[in-house]
This record gives C-alpha cells, structure tokens and sequence, in this order.
C-alpha cells in the first residue's frame, strides 16, 4: 500500500452521489427541452412551417393594366404610362422622422410636409406598402438606386399611371381616375379591387369602369429579413381591362376646348347618323392628370371653390334656358299638327300682349320684323311670331313638341350623372312651387316659353341631340362616347350598335324641307340672325342661334350688355348641322353671359363646323354642301 | 516522481494521453458543428475559417494539457485563477466594447476572459477543497464563495450577466461537489429566494426587458421579441426531419438573428429537424457521460472535483443555450459549446477536455 497522499479521497461517496443528483437535473432539463422541441417541432410545426413561409414568401396582387381609351381615328385619349413611386413600409423603418429626413438631404423627397408624412405614415395599415412619392423622375430614381442599401423599409416601385393628353380639353368626356381610397372600398367587392390602385370617377373612365379595370393576378415574392425581393413567382397572371373605341374626334374635342377659351359654357357635338359624341366639351375644366398622382387639399380645396366651377359637367349637367334656339322645332310641330302653315303671316311690332293684361312681351327686336312667316321668323328669330304660336299651341302643345324633340328626359349617354332639365307643365308647376299664389299656370309662362325662356330647361347634350334629330328629320339616336371595346388579348372589336331612340314624322318631308330651309337662311339668309357667321363659311350649314336671359329684365328699360354685370348677361347659345344634306355633325354650343347667340355661340360653332368638315366630310359631301 | 503521465498503452492514442471515446464525440460534435455553421454563415468562408482556427488552438491546448500531470495542475491553479482574475480587472480597465458591453481584450488577439473563468473557477475550488478531509465549514464555504464572487462580479459590472450566471454555477457546482453542508443549501436556496426582487431591481432595463419579453415575446414582435419569435419559427419550422442542410430560409434569408453565435442551434433545428437536434443532444450526453466516467474514476480529490465540474458544466452550458433559443429561458447571450462562432468559449472548453484527458491519464492515482 502506498502512503496516503496529500489530497487523498476523504468522501468519495459524496462527490458521486452529488455528481450524480446534478446530472439527474441536468437529465429532467433535457426531458424538458425535448418536450419543449417536439412541441414546436412536431405538434406546431405546421404553424411554424406558415410563418416561415410568411416571413419570406408574400402574395402580392399584380395590377391589371388598365384599358386604354383612343378616339374614333384611333388617337389615344387616355394612355398608361409607366412611372416609379417610392414606397414605404413602416414596420420596417425604425427611425421614420429620421429615414424621411435622410431620403429629403438625399433629394429624394421634398424637405417640407415631413412631420405630416410621419403621421399619415403612422397610421397607415400594417405591413403595407405606402406611397410617399409618386411620378419620380429617372434622375431621384438613379439617386435613390445608390444610397438604397442605407435605407431598410424604403424602396421604389414601378407602376402604370394613367395619362390624358388632352388634358383639361377632355376632362368631363373621358373623366378621370384616383387612386383607390379606403372610403372607396367601403362601398366596393373588397376582392376585385385588391391590387387595384386607382379606379374611375368620373366621365367615360366612370361609366366603363367594369370593362376598362381587368382583373389583378397574384404573385408571391420571396423577400429576405430587410424586405428587398429575391424571387418572384406568378400564380395567376393579371387579365388587362378592355379598350374603349370612342366616338370622339380628338381634334374637334381639342379645337371645343380651345374654342371655348376658358369661359363659361359647353360644346357637345353628335354624329347624326348613330349619335356618337364627337366632342363633349365643359368649359373650364380642369387637367385630370393631377388626380391620377392625387393633389393636394388645398389646390382640391380651390377646385371646388373656383366659382366659374371647372369640376361641374355643365355638358350633360347643366341646365340652360334654350331661348331661341327651339324654334325650330316648335315650328316644326305646328306646320304637322296644322297649327300653322308655311304661308301664314304675322305682323310683328315689336310686342306682343295677352288679351286682357297689360303685361308686354317684347320682341329682341324693339322696332318690330314687320310681316313675318314661319321661314323669315325662324331666319331672323322673331319672338312675337312664336308668342302668338305658343299661345296657340298652349302649354300641352310646347311640351309634346319638346318632348318629341328628346327633353324633359335624360338622353341616356353613356355617362353617369345625366341631367334631365325641365319641361314645364302645369302638373310640374303645382308639384314644384310651395307658394299657392305661384302654382297655377299662367298664359303668360306659355308665352315666354314659346321663345326658350321662363321654366324651360335643357342640357347642352339635349340640345345636341335635337339638333341632329332635325338634321336626321326626325331620326333620334341615343347618344354616345363609347362606339366599341376592343379585347386587349385578341384585339376583337365589341362594336356597340346605334340605338335609334325616336323617329319623328319621316313622312312629312315638305314640313322638314320648310324648317331645315329656315335654319339655313340663319346663317345663310339675307337677314339671318348667323348671317355674319354664316357668309364667313365656304360651305352651307343649318342653324340656329338663341340668347337666353338669365334673369327677367325689368319691364321698361333697355338692356344696356356694357352695364348689366357680366354674370346677369344672356347666355349665347347656338345650334346647327352641316352639311345641310347628309349631316355628319350636329352641335350645341352654349356661352354663358357670352351676350347673343349670333356673337359667341355661333363663332365657336363656325369654328367646329369648319374643323370637322375639313377633316372629315369627303371633298364632294363639302362641294354638295356649298 | 515522473512530470508526465504515466504512460501505460502502446497506441498513438494511449502516448498522447488521449481518451479514444471523447476524443470521438468531440470530434463528431465538431465537424457537425462546422458544418453547421458554414450553413449559417450562408456558405461563407471567413467564418469557416475563423471558426476552424481557434478550434485547432483549443486541439492544442488540449494535447499541451493533456500532457500534464494533475499535480502540476494543481500547483499552477491558483496563479491560473490569479491570472483570469487580473485579466477580468484589465477588461475593465482597456475592455474594448462589443454589443453594449465590455467584454473584450485586445493584446494581439482579441479574447474574452470571462470565458476562461469557466475553467479557472472550478479549478480553483478544487484546489481550494483538495485538502480538505471534512465537508467545508462555515469558514471555508465562505472563502470558497468569495472565490466564485470575484470573477463572477467582474464579469457582471462588465455588464455580462449570461456569462457572469454561467460561471457563477460552474463555482457552484464545485462547491457542491466539494461536500458543501445541506444547511448552506438550503439557506443558500432561501436567500436566494429571498433576494429576487432585490436582484430585480439591480437589473439593468434592457436585461428586465429580456426576462419580461420571455413571458410574452409577443408584445413586441419587431423589438425585444423579435429574436426569440424568429428563432422559435426557425425550430417549429424544421419539423421532425428538417429543411435540409443549406436550407435554413430563417437563416439565409436574415430573419433568424445571431445564426452563428447565440441561435447556432435554431439553425439545426431547422436544417436536421428534431431528429437532428435529438442526435445534437445525444453527442453533448455521450461527452458528459464520458467526462463524469473519467472523473468518478479518478481517484485523486482535485482531480476528482475539477473533472465532474467541468463534465456538468459543460452539459450545463449545453442545456442553457438550448432552453434560451427554445424560449424555455430569457435570451442572454450564451454560445452554444463547440459549435457556436465563439473563439474564447471553443478554446476554453477544449483546454477542459485536455485537463479530463490528462486526468484520465493520471494512472497512479486509478484505483482498481
């Protein structure tokens, strides 16, 4: 045996026992870390699994191109452009005030409205990608391409932005689109607007809206931990919206807008032959453009206020007094209901006054026409020859007259928010006037009618359509922008056929000959109301002109233009077709304040007239028309 | 007296005072360990080949200290302890930052001598109760405290309280090992029940912010949480069988923080599935048991102690990092051994298993 070491065993059983209770505690730790890992492992797996997969892989939704919008020659109106915006996805920022002020010193966005975006960022939803720039140019696109690593959560995204080239020429026929608001998808299928950035609000954008979306696809993206994608793959490839085939001439459309001149008023110009708009102007406007990007509240804010309105579709909205301008078809009731023939002749003196009432219905032409028949009181718009005929005809007599004639009654165009005007009757009195002493029908409220004025109300399209019902002598088409829709992928035409809506007296052809005559001495007469206008052009064209008052003047007391404040002015409005035979434009054009209807109205209208024809008619429908 | 180990085999093995056994499980352990972390690194060489580079300076500390008697050991442990303890003070003093804290030295190469109080302490309360013939009174159980508390509270001014809790168990389990009385267990146990919410308060905000994130990870699913959700999705995502080796989306893809250091073991969760983890876990068992072997059968107190220390210790360290990437326990930054990019930790340990060989060796003092 050896000596006893230093440091010799004392208690070996202890350190074993102890050892061994340790590792006993150490064994129950590991029991628990398995149960703990097939916990996760086996019994959760399948939502871990999810997760992970979330974590990396993203369904995104791939916008459909939107449909694009050309015009009868085959013009785009509205075309995609691709743009870049810069996106940002909160969750991933750590530091917004500071990531924002670093991307403004790095130029990318603009230095002001910061602490707002840091709001609106704030409150955005969760993990979604939100806009703070759109339409980048490729300059902040190459700036923001070198410092994107030093930036987590930011990035640029490509996109199809909706352009106009024709700006505010066409705003209130194609109408616009803005991007999708959360107040939006309140009120739409929440699935078929995913991934969809912008819808239509107004005009053809609005109405077709269905057809020109498509449908999204869908993709899943493979991002890593700081969101910048790795892969991408389709499941379901996006189907692109229809294109829309318009009936407007983009030239004729741009020329209205011009035409007008930023004053008050619309032009609408129809296709007689089938009723396609050629031109559907309300004036001023304002650029679409600035919708599709989204402006700001306050330059919105100033759009709305603007009192000359350019948000308003005065076109298919508005609604004016027609003056002048129905004679002709009043005239062209009373020669089929025999109220009047063509040779009947009337004395005028200016005046005109119900039997029995001292009130005076004046003449524009305070001398008076002298003799006048239906031809020469329609060429040179004498008033007192239609007071005596809507007496005549009495109130039932007018309205059937303007009802056949398409107002009182939305013509149906394929825009949403048509107006109807109003064509009164002694029922709509009553209905519409709280006042008892004011309900009853007077004779007076038939007279005035006679001549455009009093309740009497149209739109711009109304009148457009009732004067390519006159070119038509009698045919009536419904209205409209869209006249096909081309499928994008195989680029078949949908062709949208005319809707004839009225055919009024085809057979009286001695009748038509009568007023269509009559309107063509408007312009071409020796003492037509257009004359001026009319011996400008090289070729014939029927019209008419009408000056609407837009408040009753008082009974004595000239109407002096210079000094009636410009918004108490007549309205100028004119209507016409050309060529004279075979029509191939009709048009209304209305001037608001813009004084009488042989000033303004009928130089915008000569203006179109020549235009169009020029473009369009060919040379012998021009030689036939001189 | 012979210095070296006698030696008594004829084999490569036996003259290199190597244990065939353990030398096997390390080496399995550590080639799957480099495998893994070249998967984690997404195939990068430079960790590869740091990681490769202090693993061969650990296999050589190993083979140096498995050449040296227990009793030289024994002697050289108190300037060893000596010598840890004035580096821990030296980090203090010129520590070079590094996640928030001072945890770094840099004389040439950059080490972390925290890590190396794993070895010192043990080692020191096996010398310190090598002589001792009774269980340690009050005295000496005292003293013996006083020896874990010192490193142990450099560590935790530095501030690194995982490191600082991990050394502070290698001591007490020395200590228990030691003999320590059931009376100081129990009191220990209580006061230490006891000075809970006190060590709470002393917490610093971002380590109470750790522990409370731990009972709700959730919370905060892209701040504190983050870590522990990304690694928990990591594990549940490999299933029993894994996505494969090189497949770890969590990892390559960067949502799985820290894959090569803290949540090295998420990463073979998600690769080999719970059967990889399963057979992770069977290796640090096999080494354990190994280890305890060595020292049951040693027959000599210091050696005794230092061999059992470092065997629980080791599985300990084991056990800890896998409960904090499982979320079992608050993530405190801990490698997991051998396998995590940890330079001073991997050294450490292998100089460990070079101290077991060498007592293994240390035939004269075999009973049987």
């Amino acid at each position: 045996m050896a000596t006893r070491l230093e440091g010799e065993l004392v208690e070996p059983g202890t350190l074993v026992r102890r050892a061994i209770y340790m590792a006993f505690l150490l064994g129950v730790l590991s029991l628990v870390l398995l149960a703990r890992l097939s916990y996760l492992q086996l019994v959760q797996h399948g939502y871990y699994a999810g997760q992970a997969l979330g974590n990396r892989a993203q369904g995104r939704k791939v916008p459909p191109r939107r449909g694009i919008i050309l015009d009868r020659n085959g013009e785009v109106l509205a075309a995609n452009r691709a743009g870049f915006r810069l996106i940002v996805v909160p969750e991933q920022v750590d530091d917004m005030a500071g990531t924002l002020g670093r991307l403004a010193n790095s130029g990318i966005l603009k230095p002001e409205n910061q602490s707002e975006l840091v709001d609106i960022l704030r409150r955005s939803q969760p993990f979604e990608a939100v806009p703070v720039r759109s339409r980048l140019s490729d300059e902040i696109v190459a700036r923001f391409a070198v410092v994107r690593h030093q930036f987590t959560g930011v990035d640029i995204e490509g996109l199809l932005l909706r352009q106009y080239p024709l700006g505010a020429a066409g705003a209130h026929a194609l109408g616009y689109v803005t991007a999708v608001s959360v107040e939006d998808k309140v009120g739409l299928e929440p699935e078929r607007y995913a991934g969809i950035s912008h819808l239509g609000k107004t005009g053809v954008e609005r109405s077709y809206e269905d057809y020109l979306r498509g449908s999204a696809g869908s993709e899943q993206i493979v991002t890593n931990a700081y969101g910048r994608p790795l892969s991408r793959r389709r499941e379901l490839e996006p189907e692109p919206g229809s294109d829309l085939l318009l009936a407007i001439d983009r030239n004729l459309q741009t020329e209205a807008y011009a035409a007008m001149d930023s004053r008050r008023g619309a032009v609408v110009a129809i296709d007689p032959n089938g009723g396609g708009v050629l031109a559907l102007v309300s004036s001023p406007a304002f650029d679409p453009d600035d919708f599709v990007v989204g402006m700001g509240r306050g330059a919105f804010a100033e759009l709305t206020r603007n009192t000359d309105r350019p948000m308003f579709n005065r076109a298919v909205r508005g609604a004016y007094p027609p003056g002048s301008t129905i004679k002709p078809m009043l005239a062209f009731t009373a020669l089929t209901t025999g109220r009047r023939d063509a040779g009947h002749t009337i004395d005028c003196r200016g005046s005109f006054r119900l039997p029995g009432s001292r009130r005076l219905f004046r003449d524009w032409k305070r001398e008076g026409h002298g003799a006048m028949n239906l031809h020469d009181a329609i060429a040179q718009s004498c008033d007192v020859y239609f007071y005596q005929l809507a007496r005549d005809m009495n109130v039932e007599g007018l309205n059937e007259s303007l009802v056949q004639f398409g107002f009182g009654a939305p013509t149906g165009v394929d825009l949403v928010g048509e107006g109807a005007g109003i064509v009164p009757s002694r029922a709509w009195k009553r209905a519409n006037f709280s006042d008892p002493a004011q309900q009853p029908w007077f004779p007076g409220d038939t007279v005035v009618a006679g001549i455009g004025q009093g309740y009497l109300t149209v739109t711009p399209l109304q009148l457009a359509q009732a004067a390519a019902q006159l070119a038509m002598r009698g045919k009536r088409y419904k209205p409209r922008l869209v006249e096909a829709i081309r499928d994008p992928a195989s680029g078949s035409l949908v062709r949208m056929p005319p809707i004839q809506t009225g055919s009024l007296a085809p057979q009286a052809v001695e009748h038509w000959n009568t007023v269509v005559d009559s309107m063509v001495a408007v312009a071409h007469g020796p003492l037509g109301t257009a004359r001026t206008t009319g011996g400008r052009l090289d070729f014939r064209i029927a019209g008419k002109t009408g000056t609407s008052q837009v408040r009753a003047l008082p009974q004595d007391g000239e109407q002096v233009p210079e000094e009636v404040e410009e918004r108490f002015r007549d309205h100028s409005l004119f209507v016409a077709f050309a060529p004279v035979h075979d029509p191939v434009i009709a048009l209304a054009v209305i001037v608001e304040n813009g004084g009488s209807g042989s000033g303004a109205a009928a130089q915008v209208a000569s203006r179109l007239l020549e235009t169009y024809l020029a473009g369009n008619a060919p040379p012998d429908l021009v030689a036939r028309a001189q | 007296m012979n210095v070296l180990a006698v030696q008594q085999g004829t084999g490569v093995l036996q003259r290199l005072n190597l244990d065939g056994w353990l030398l096997v499980w390390l080496l399995l352990l550590i080639a799957g360990g480099l495998a893994i972390q070249f998967s984690a690194s997404g195939g990068s060489g430079a960790v590869l080949l740091f990681q490769t580079s202090r693993l061969l300076i650990g296999f050589g500390l190993m083979l140096v200290l498995a050449q040296i008697s227990p009793r030289i050991m024994l002697r050289a442990t108190p300037w060893a302890y000596g010598a840890v303890t004035a580096l821990l003070v030296l980090v203090l003093l010129i520590g070079k930052e590094g996640g928030g804290a001072n945890r770094w030295l840099d004389l040439g190469v950059r080490f972390q001598p925290s890590e190396f109080a794993k070895l010192a302490i043990p080692l020191m309360l096996a010398c310190f109760f090598h002589a001792s013939r009774e269980r340690p009174d009050f005295g000496k159980t005292l003293l013996a405290l006083l020896l874990i508390a010192a490193p142990v509270g450099l560590v935790i001014v530095q501030p690194d309280l995982g490191t600082a809790v991990v050394i502070g168990c290698f001591g007490m389990i020395a200590l228990l090992l030691a003999g320590l009385k059931r009376r100081f267990i129990f009191g220990g146990a209580l006061l230490g029940a006891l000075a809970i919410p006190g060590l709470w308060v002393s917490l610093r905000d971002y380590q109470r912010e750790r522990i409370l994130n731990l009972l709700n990870p959730e919370s905060d699913p892209l701040g504190a949480g983050y870590h522990i959700i990304q690694s928990k999705i990591a594990i549940g995502s490999g299933g029993a069988f894994g996505k494969g080796f090189m497949q770890s989306s969590q990892a390559q893809f960067g949502f799985l923080p820290e894959p090569t250091t803290d949540f090295i073991f998420a990463v073979i969760s998600e690769e080999f599935g719970f059967v990889g983890v399963v057979v992770a876990m069977l290796l640090f068992i096999a080494i354990t048991v190994r280890m305890l072997q060595i020292a049951f059968a040693a027959q000599w107190r210091y050696s005794r102690i230092a061999a059992a220390s470092l065997a629980l210790g080791f599985f300990f360290s084991f056990a800890l990092n896998a409960a904090m990437t499982t979320g079992l326990l608050p993530v405190v930054g801990l490698p997991l051994p051998l396998v995590s990019v940890a330079g001073s930790a991997n050294v450490t340990f292998l100089a460990g298993f070079g101290i077991l060989m060498a007592i293994r060796s240390d035939r004269r003092y075999l009973a049987r």
